[in-house]
């Protein structure tokens, strides 16, 4: 990827007259463009540094890995861990509660980005479309601690404020926070509330970005609101939203540790245990960091299978897919 | 045309790198200049300045005091040494440790108990010698290792001790009740389980708080701090834990008397006497329930009495609090569970300890915190602030911020005997603590010792924690009306195929192997 943009960089240039030393001119030309070099450098050190060179850990999920020795010094064993970890108990629960979490996120909420989307173009009045995003922006900005602190005041049995309402109005109080349930639809109204505005920014974007002239050519054929919407709008960013759809299927298994880790208790775990917590208690708290890393693993190899299926359906249907 | 463009392509990639290198030496740069203010000083205790030691710790309180408080300076002075101490809440400690661990990068003194639910990680390190052994050394400070025999065996791995144990009464799990709520309906503290339950449906139902308004319940409870089925099934007859009979480990939740002691405080859910959020609340809601006035009893460890009466006076200065442990089960017997007898262990890696040198003034270290000053320090704080001596004895200052300042810092996480071992005798304890004292001493008459504490299962090292959760999270299922008996008895079931059996295997096993 590197080499693709250097190159790009440097064929821009000129044809060099002179081909006598093809790396002293080289070199010359690195420094005449060097404030291009030197945006380039932070995302090329990023991918480097947090993305390439941490990926040769990945070999203590075919060891016995023990802190003190090592990645080096621990013990090989191949593939024991993937073994155990397919035989466990707790593999079914935890593939089947990530999954239908996953599958609820793709559903749920992530139509809600564009609906929300389309319905802000709509606006016509300006500072009320501006402030309505500035609004629905901030939620994001909100760690999980807080949301799910909000939660539990809203929720809880013990004095909390729909529990309360439910009270006056005669109903039965309902164990929101220790239900099984509740759980996953509490998990995805969550979702929805914090990062719905935030999901907009990419196709608010690329709905700027429709011609206008498409909408007075169909207001000319007589077409209302709604189908200037269906005929102009949708098709116009089909191409962004494959994208966005094809990218959330890579992290598909990564269903948001902080949140489930905070909402998880006794009387939810049966449906809320997932990838991510399990690997958190036995890896972090238990220190089974081999166990851990070969699921972390499994995980990643699952996104990439999605992806890249994903991008050869997209190409199937004449779409341009992510590369 | 096509080589050349190759061989550009190559030559850009390495010009972008060595600037990339650039960034990444000048980073480096600066960390290390960290380092050299680092190895300055600990260069300089080969000389005759202070020892540097520095110490990563769990503490209970709220905020560590800063470095260079008047605590701290004095400690330093006193043993020469300078601390450097990182110290974190024990719920975020449990988790970063073992991410330390498994980095290397360790200070020179860390708490850890590898005895502890989910320690495998420390267990594997200590098995494969990173940790120093400090059974020679045990004679060499007489102080340092002035320990209860029962709890010094209960903090060794296989016979060896691996690190400082700071020692604990061995059953000090008190409840705490608000003495004026009892005052005000003519009520006394419990003895019974009986009595207990009936001062619970009264604080509930009776208005203990006398303000009109039905606001008040029994006993705040939270299955993510203190467990309090295991003292109840124990109080009913139940092992702590296991129980050895005739060589075979029998687990606790096989006896009837642990369903008695889980059907009892099933009353206490299905009548509404505790919060019913049991499951999800956290340590700050769950004592809060307490300090704001809503629950009359909450059940902690016998040293946060003071603590408490404090908390809960902020809110009401009326409060009063009195405390109660044992209590007697209907067939007349009183059996409190016992722990280990210690709140995990100093602990020193060679990694960071290179030399015997080294580890030896750190035991000095250790050592000099039970002499006289220092443990006066530790048990009173500072003398003229904290406390004044009278007649040879320490008079404690009521308004004194000693638990903050001194108790949750430095008392409970660098003390290892307990300094009042050595510290003058003080003249007027706090009536709580003085109660609490009183409690904990009766309590070993009563006390039901866990027989695994000395045992390692290999088994229960690497799935323990899964396990045991699959037995609170049933208990917790059960208590909160979810499950039946029947499920909870098939929970149990599983719980033995999926390890448990093993696991009684390999304690009796080792068991065996301790009693030749």
């Amino acid at each position: 990827m590197s080499d693709v943009m250097t190159g790009q960089a440097i064929s821009e240039q000129p044809v060099p007259k002179t081909k006598s030393r093809p790396v002293h001119e080289l070199w010359r030309r690195v420094w005449k463009e060097r404030w291009i070099y030197a945006l380039f450098l932070p995302g090329f050190a990023y991918f480097i540094i947090f993305k390439y060179w941490p990926m040769w850990g990945v070999i203590m999920a075919f060891e016995n890995y023990q802190p003190f020795q090592g990645v080096l010094g621990s013990q090989w064993v191949g593939l024991e861990n993937f073994q155990r970890f397919f035989s466990d108990p707790a593999f079914w629960q935890l593939f089947r509660n990530t999954f239908i979490l996953a599958v609820y996120n793709i559903v749920f909420f992530f139509p809600c980005t564009i609906i929300v989307a389309l319905l802000l173009n709509e606006l016509r009045i300006h500072w009320f479309k501006s402030s309505v995003q500035t609004l629905i922006y901030i939620p994001h900005f909100f760690s999980w601690t807080v949301v799910v602190g909000i939660t539990y005041m809203l929720l809880t049995t013990q004095g909390g404020l729909v529990n309360e309402l439910l009270n006056m109005v005669g109903l039965h109080q309902v164990n929101f926070l220790e239900s099984s349930a509740w759980f996953r639809p509490l998990i995805v109204i969550q979702d929805i509330w914090k990062e719905t505005g935030w999901g907009t920014i990419i196709f608010l974007a690329a709905l700027a970005g429709v011609n206008v002239e498409l909408y007075e050519a169909a207001r000319i054929d007589g077409a209302n609101r709604l189908q200037q919407l269906w005929h102009v709008t949708l098709p116009a960013i089909r191409g962004v939203i494959i994208i966005m759809f094809i990218l959330r299927l890579g992290s598909f298994l990564d269903v948001g540790f902080e949140q489930i880790w905070l909402m998880l208790n006794a009387m939810n775990r049966d449906v809320g245990e997932v990838f991510d917590t399990y690997v958190y208690t036995l890896g972090l708290q238990q220190g089974q960091f081999s166990y851990s890393a070969a699921i972390g693993l499994f995980k990643s190899v699952v996104g990439l299978i999605l992806v890249l299926g994903a991008n050869k359906v997209a190409k199937l249907f004449g779409e341009e897919g992510i590369y | 045309m096509e080589a050349k463009k190759r061989s550009m392509m190559a030559g850009s990639a390495v010009a972008a790198g060595a600037l990339l290198l650039t960034t990444v030496v000048s980073g480096c740069g600066g960390s290390s200049g960290g380092n050299t203010s680092n190895s300055g000083a600990a260069s300089g205790s080969k000389s005759q300045g202070p020892v540097t030691i520095s110490m990563i710790y769990d503490f209970a309180g709220k905020e560590f005091p800063k470095a260079g408080n008047e605590v701290q300076r004095a400690i330093e002075k006193y043993t020469n040494t300078k601390l450097n101490i990182q110290a974190l809440p024990s719920t975020t400690y449990a988790q970063k440790i073992p991410v330390m661990v498994a980095s290397g990068d360790l200070p020179d003194v860390i708490a850890g108990d590898p005895h502890a639910q989910g320690s495998s990680w420390l267990l594997n390190a200590i098995q494969q010698g990173q940790f120093w052994d400090l059974t020679p050394y045990i004679k060499q400070y007489p102080k340092l290792f002035n320990i209860n025999p029962v709890i010094l065996k209960n903090a060794e791995v296989n016979g060896h001790l691996y690190g400082l144990p700071r020692v604990r009464p061995l059953a000090r799990n008190v409840t705490f009740v608000r003495a004026d709520w009892l005052k005000n309906l003519g009520l006394q503290v419990p003895k019974t389980l009986n009595q207990y339950l009936d001062m619970l449906r009264k604080f509930t139902h009776d208005d203990p708080d006398k303000d009109g308004k039905n606001d008040t319940f029994g006993a705040s409870v939270t299955t993510a701090f203190a467990t309090t089925v295991d003292s109840f099934a124990v109080a009913f007859g139940a092992p702590n834990n296991w129980e050895v009979v005739n060589g075979k480990f029998i687990k606790d939740v096989d006896t009837p008397q642990y369903l008695q002691g889980l059907e009892f405080e099933k009353k206490m859910y299905d009548e509404h006497l505790v919060n019913s959020d049991s499951a999800v609340i956290q340590r700050p809601q769950w004592e809060g329930y307490f300090f704001d006035g809503k629950a009359g009893s909450i059940g902690n460890t016998s040293n946060t009495g003071d603590a408490y009466l404090a908390s809960l006076k902020q809110n009401n200065p009326k409060a009063e609090i009195t405390a109660f442990s044992a209590l007697k089960a209907p067939n007349g017997k009183i059996r409190v569970p016992a722990g280990p007898g210690y709140n995990g262990e100093l602990m020193f890696p060679k990694s960071s300890v290179k030399t015997e040198a080294q580890l030896k003034q750190i035991l000095d270290f250790f050592e000099k915190l039970d002499e006289r000053p220092m443990a006066n320090l530790l048990a009173y704080g500072i003398e003229g602030k904290d406390y004044t001596v009278k007649n040879g004895k320490a008079v404690i200052n009521p308004n004194s911020d000693y638990m903050d300042t001194v108790g949750y810092p430095y008392r409970y996480t660098l003390g290892v005997v307990d300094p009042t071992t050595y510290a003058i005798p003080a003249a007027n304890l706090s009536a709580i603590d003085k109660l609490t004292n009183k409690l904990v001493e009766e309590n070993d008459k009563y006390a039901v010792v866990d027989p695994t504490y000395t045992l390692t299962s290999p088994t229960y090292q690497q799935r323990g924690a899964q396990l045991d959760k699959l037995l609170t999270d049933a208990n917790t299922q059960f208590l909160l009306g979810k499950i039946t008996v029947q499920q909870w008895k098939a929970q149990v079931k599983k719980w033995h195929e999926e390890g448990g059996d093993q696991i009684a295997k390999e304690y009796a096993e080792a068991y065996a192997k301790q009693q030749k």
